[in-house]
């Protein structure tokens, strides 16, 4: 009896999770995908494992200490990017590494031994805590309301940064306010799939997406839809299966973007017949 | 009495110490139609973006009615030469054009605002491409919605660079008729490296390499040549054998 209860929550728990990081990735994955800065949200989010180190070494709750070190990360990479002699592979790729670096010394720096850790770098969206729920509602809020507010000079700068400044937007701003609504969807997602996996959820709902509409807002919404599903099921997939849950995701994700491709080639091959009979 | 829209005032530039432009003076004013031409490197674009504020000059001073570049450059409406645009962004021309409309955070687009992008769109001749996706449009019809995107916000001056790039003579000359059209609003100034492209409609020319040669409308015999050959002259600059513009001195 208890067993079963238990078991109701986590499974509750996992799919309210799956819904709440959906909400952030669609939007977030979308500006992703359409500014072309994947690369650059994969350098963000492992960064971010210093900042779950630091949450070990202070002994606190990893997520927490996860948030402003992230945005931190992404603030970095955006300024040294934009107006640094750097490059911004060159400042992607000292970022990625050496926020994992601190958070593997801050890990050795703390005594004995660091619980979850596997659960934070691969994810494992069964032992959610509630806490973290209400975290992940609270990331959601901010990214859905900065989202709404700023969606025109999002727009402007993903499509043509140069216009948008003529036209009298702040591009770095706002470039450094994306940079940070996708290190809040990282954080978001470490739970989920963990932190070398977390690009995966970003990305490909949206590529899958981009495929079957030009609108971006129906992209956004699908994305979120597409998401959550494939999350969903991939969770369900990995209790089936008993394998890690996030790069069961991850692989499901993958597959639903190879599948799409099909998909979109048959619509077309549709399409032309319908042209020929009419 | 025509209005000053853009002051240059002994204005250099360098690039990691070469100098690009040197002592360019310059003065636009309201109704200009004029062309800058000039060979490739000799400094077009930067002094576009000098204008515009994107970069900063060495020395000298720029205003755009009486203000700085970067308060100014609001009353542009700029075409670049190759806008770094992909194709595959999920966005309509209308939602394109209507960017150009932006006025601030936390402004939202008006009805006024969708006015002024179908009257845009009925002024290039792409009233019926609103919906389309950017993607799903030729080349001449894309140069078409950029120049919508740069004159909705009604501009005191359309600034182009090399608008005439990359597309054929036929869509050159109504481009052209349209710069004339335009011009009853804003003054219309652009750059290019292509002699053949200037026109009898253009009645200013400067040539611009590192420095700037200015030829107003007193040479303008432009005009004149027309009547010459009976057809609209594009083939005219510094070249021998039909000069019509002074030598640089």
């Amino acid at each position: 009896m208890m067993a079963e209860i238990f078991q109701y929550t986590f499974i509750r728990n996992a799919i309210i999770a799956a819904v709440l990081v959906n909400i952030a990735c669609g939007i977030v994955g979308t500006f992703i995908v359409v500014k072309r800065i994947a690369l650059l949200s994969g350098g963000i989010s492992h960064a971010t494992f210093g900042g779950i180190g630091l949450g070990y070494f202070l002994g606190i709750n990893p997520i927490i200490t996860a948030i402003p070190f992230s945005l931190a990360s992404a603030f970095a990479i955006g300024v040294l990017s934009k107006k640094g002699k750097l490059s911004e592979d060159t400042a992607i790729g000292i970022f990625w590494t050496a926020g994992m670096a601190l958070g593997i010394i801050f890990i050795n720096l703390t005594p004995g031994y660091a619980p979850d850790l596997f659960s934070y770098l691969f994810g494992n969206i069964l032992t959610i805590p509630i806490t973290d729920l209400y975290i992940m509602l609270a990331l959601d809020l901010v990214v859905v309301i900065l989202v709404i507010v700023f969606f025109k000079e999002l727009m402007a700068i993903s499509l043509d940064e140069e216009f948008s400044a003529v036209i009298g937007i702040p591009n770095n701003v706002f470039y450094i306010m994306l940079l940070m609504l996708v290190s809040l969807s990282a954080v978001l997602l470490i739970r989920i799939v963990g932190i070398i996996l977390v690009i995966a959820l970003l990305t490909i709902p949206a590529a899958i997406c981009r495929q079957f509409t030009y609108n971006i807002k129906n992209l956004i919404i699908s994305s979120m839809i597409t998401g959550t599903i494939l999350t969903i099921g991939g969770l369900f997939l990995s209790y089936i299966l008993d394998m890690t849950s996030g790069a069961t995701i991850i692989l499901l994700l993958t597959f639903a973007f190879t599948l799409s491709f099909g998909v979109k080639k048959i619509l077309a091959l549709l399409m032309i017949k319908r042209h020929k009979n009419t | 009495m025509s209005r000053e829209i853009v002051d240059l005032k002994n204005i250099c530039f360098s690039y990691n110490g070469d100098t690009v432009l040197e002592d360019i003076n310059l003065k636009i004013m309201e109704n200009d139609l004029m062309a800058i031409i000039g060979p490739n490197g000799g400094g077009k674009t930067t002094l576009i973006k000098l204008i515009l504020g994107l970069l900063k000059p060495l020395k000298g001073n720029i205003r755009i009615m009486g203000e700085a570049p970067e308060k100014g450059r609001k009353r542009i409406g700029y075409l670049q030469q190759h806008p770094d645009l992909d194709m595959r962004f999920p966005i309509s021309v209308r939602d394109t054009v209507l960017m150009g409309r932006y006025r601030g955070v936390a402004q939202r687009y008006t009805p006024g605002d969708m006015k002024a992008v179908q009257k845009a769109l009925a002024t290039m001749g792409i009233s019926k491409l609103g919906s389309r996706h950017i993607g799903m449009l030729s080349g001449g019809q894309l140069q078409r919605v950029l120049i919508a995107r740069a004159i909705v916000r009604e501009p005191l001056l359309l600034l182009m660079d090399e608008p005439l790039a990359s597309i054929d003579t036929e869509m050159q000359r109504s481009i052209y008729e349209l710069f004339v059209k335009l011009r009853k609003k804003m003054a219309i100034v652009f750059v290019t490296h292509d002699i053949g492209a200037i026109s009898i409609y253009i009645e200013k020319v400067a040539c611009l390499n590192r420095k700037l040669f200015y030829h107003g409308p007193k040479e303008g015999s432009l005009g004149k040549l027309e009547k010459t050959y009976g057809c609209p002259v594009e083939a005219i600059a510094h070249g021998v054998p039909h000069r019509v513009l002074k030598k640089h001195l």
